[in-house]
């Protein structure tokens, strides 16, 4: 006779177990529970498995073919894409309060909030570290000599009573001396159970800034000094920085980086980009990169992004996976242009001035060329090249494995409107 | 009969492969709720863990 397993009454045990607590105690916020603990089940699950299976070979009964089998597989993937539907849409309504309400009442539990207000006198030019922020951050430089942070702690619980003891294990401390000073947001204990802040903190103009970001939108203004990020966020936007910039960390949103005077590494899941200094701007955008008036030498590395770069200064050293590349340097003498993609078109509009050496390739495409006969165009099958030197100037590589290449002539308007 | 069922009786890791993969699924979704990891990033685990499930299966079987 085949074994049955027990798990599956156990199952439906707790499921009727649930189902009634919930007619019950309707005060119960069901959907909160499931967004936070469904994963147990899986592990709860596994081990009863495990369990059976030790228990029985110890009894003497034959091994299953299988531990689990290809029905509880199905219902295993049933579970995950539905317990993690259920918990996005929770953080979901964190970061958007009411957007999931039920007869008039939010599902994911109340909103609460606390208001935060704390203060430290430090030097001229301290160095500030802002731990674990879950929210929305602005950090903005003013002439004071005090780092203050003010806002709102914003907690989502079912009750009063255990929103103010969540609210107790996420103080906002600021601690260290003068010279070096920590601002740790939030208890870790009680991050990922609703906290999250609205934050706004004043540094001195001349600090440095170095955040470790848990999510949420990071905005930095008015800094003289370096800043440094890490962990991971939603939109950035970082402007008049007077310092380096080095953004390691993962942001889902859009990137804008405004008026840095000094070196920008930023290294992205799909996007690496070095760049001297940002006079003008570069957004990042999901798709997009978008560059405007930027000193060189530049390097970007992009994966399945379009990338536009309007007057630039200095070599330039362009990657792409998949995406279109569009060049407009804006101005002479050329720097050297290196410009790789593997599928996408490769447009170049250069001052009509403009002295260079141009190697072009595409693998798979047509080459146009606004330059005339001193650039010699070859094609042998599905291949063309385009080769030639124009005056005395530095050497332009072009190389696309599939796609088209231009080789333009900017015309005055277009020179204006990049040169403004 | 009962000495070709237990010729033919899958070994005990073959068994428990699918449940270890099942707790550890459940454990990578519970770490980044707890505020560790996202499970975007955790997942080649999954991997490894059946991997050497495979790997283990594989040896005894030439021991066998």
């Amino acid at each position: 006779m085949k074994h049955r397993s027990f798990i599956g009454p156990i199952l439906l045990i707790a499921l009727g177990a649930a189902l009634l607590a919930r007619n019950w105690y309707p005060e119960l916020r069901w959907t909160d529970t499931i967004a936070r603990y469904w994963p147990y089940v899986l592990i709860a699950w596994g081990g009863l498995r495990v369990i059976e299976i030790v228990v029985g070979t110890l009894r003497g009964r034959p091994l299953p073919a299988r531990g689990v089998s290809g029905g509880e597989w199905v219902l295993v993937v049933f579970l995950c894409v539905i317990g993690s539907g259920i918990h996005a849409a929770r953080s979901l309504t964190v970061a958007w309060p009411g957007a999931f309400t039920m007869g008039g009442v939010e599902v994911f539990g109340e909103r609460f909030e606390y208001p935060v207000n704390v203060e430290k006198t430090v030097a001229k030019t301290p160095h500030v570290v802002i731990q674990n922020p879950r929210g929305d951050v602005q950090i903005t430089g003013a002439d004071a000599d005090t780092v203050r942070v003010t806002g709102q702690r914003i907690i989502r619980s079912m009750d009063r009573s255990a929103a103010d003891e969540l609210s107790r294990e996420s103080p906002v401390e600021i601690s260290g001396d003068a010279n070096q000073v920590v601002i740790h947001v939030g208890g870790d204990s009680a991050q990922g159970r609703g906290v999250s802040h609205a934050l706004e903190i004043s540094v001195p103009k001349g600090a440095s800034v170095k955040v470790e970001g848990r999510g949420g939108d990071l905005r930095v203004a008015n800094i003289a000094g370096a800043v440094e990020l890490t962990g991971r966020g939603s939109d950035l936007e970082l402007h008049d920085i007077g310092g380096a910039v080095n953004i390691s960390g993962a942001y889902s949103g859009s990137v804008q980086l405004e008026r840095i005077a000094k070196a920008v590494e930023f290294n992205g899941a799909r996007t690496v980009l070095r760049v001297e200094a940002i006079p003008g701007e570069v957004r990042i955008a999901l798709g997009d990169v978008r560059a405007t008036n930027i000193t060189g030498p530049v390097r970007l590395n992009t994966r399945s992004n379009d990338v536009r770069i309007d007057g630039f200064t200095n070599a330039v050293d362009l990657t792409t996976d998949r995406g279109d590349l569009d060049l407009r340097p804006g101005q002479t003498p050329l720097a050297r242009i290196q410009a790789r993609a593997r599928s996408g078109d490769i447009r170049l509009s250069l001052p009509p001035n403009a002295q260079f050496t141009l190697n072009a390739r595409t693998n798979r495409g047509e080459i146009t060329n606004d330059f005339g006969a001193v650039l010699k165009k070859e094609s042998e099958g599905r291949r063309a090249t385009l080769q030639g030197t124009v005056g005395s100037g530095p050497v332009i590589d072009l190389e696309t494995d599939r796609g088209e290449i231009f080789v333009r002539q900017a015309g005055a308007e277009a020179l204006k409107k990049i040169e403004q | 009969m009962s000495a070709s069922n237990t010729s033919l009786r899958p070994p005990l890791l073959t068994a428990l492969r699918g449940p270890a993969l099942m707790i550890l699924l459940g454990a990578l979704f519970a770490v980044e709720y707890a505020g560790g990891p996202n499970f975007g990033r955790t997942w080649p685990a999954l991997l490894i863990l059946a991997g050497l499930f495979k790997l283990i299966e594989y040896m005894g079987a030439q021991k066998a």
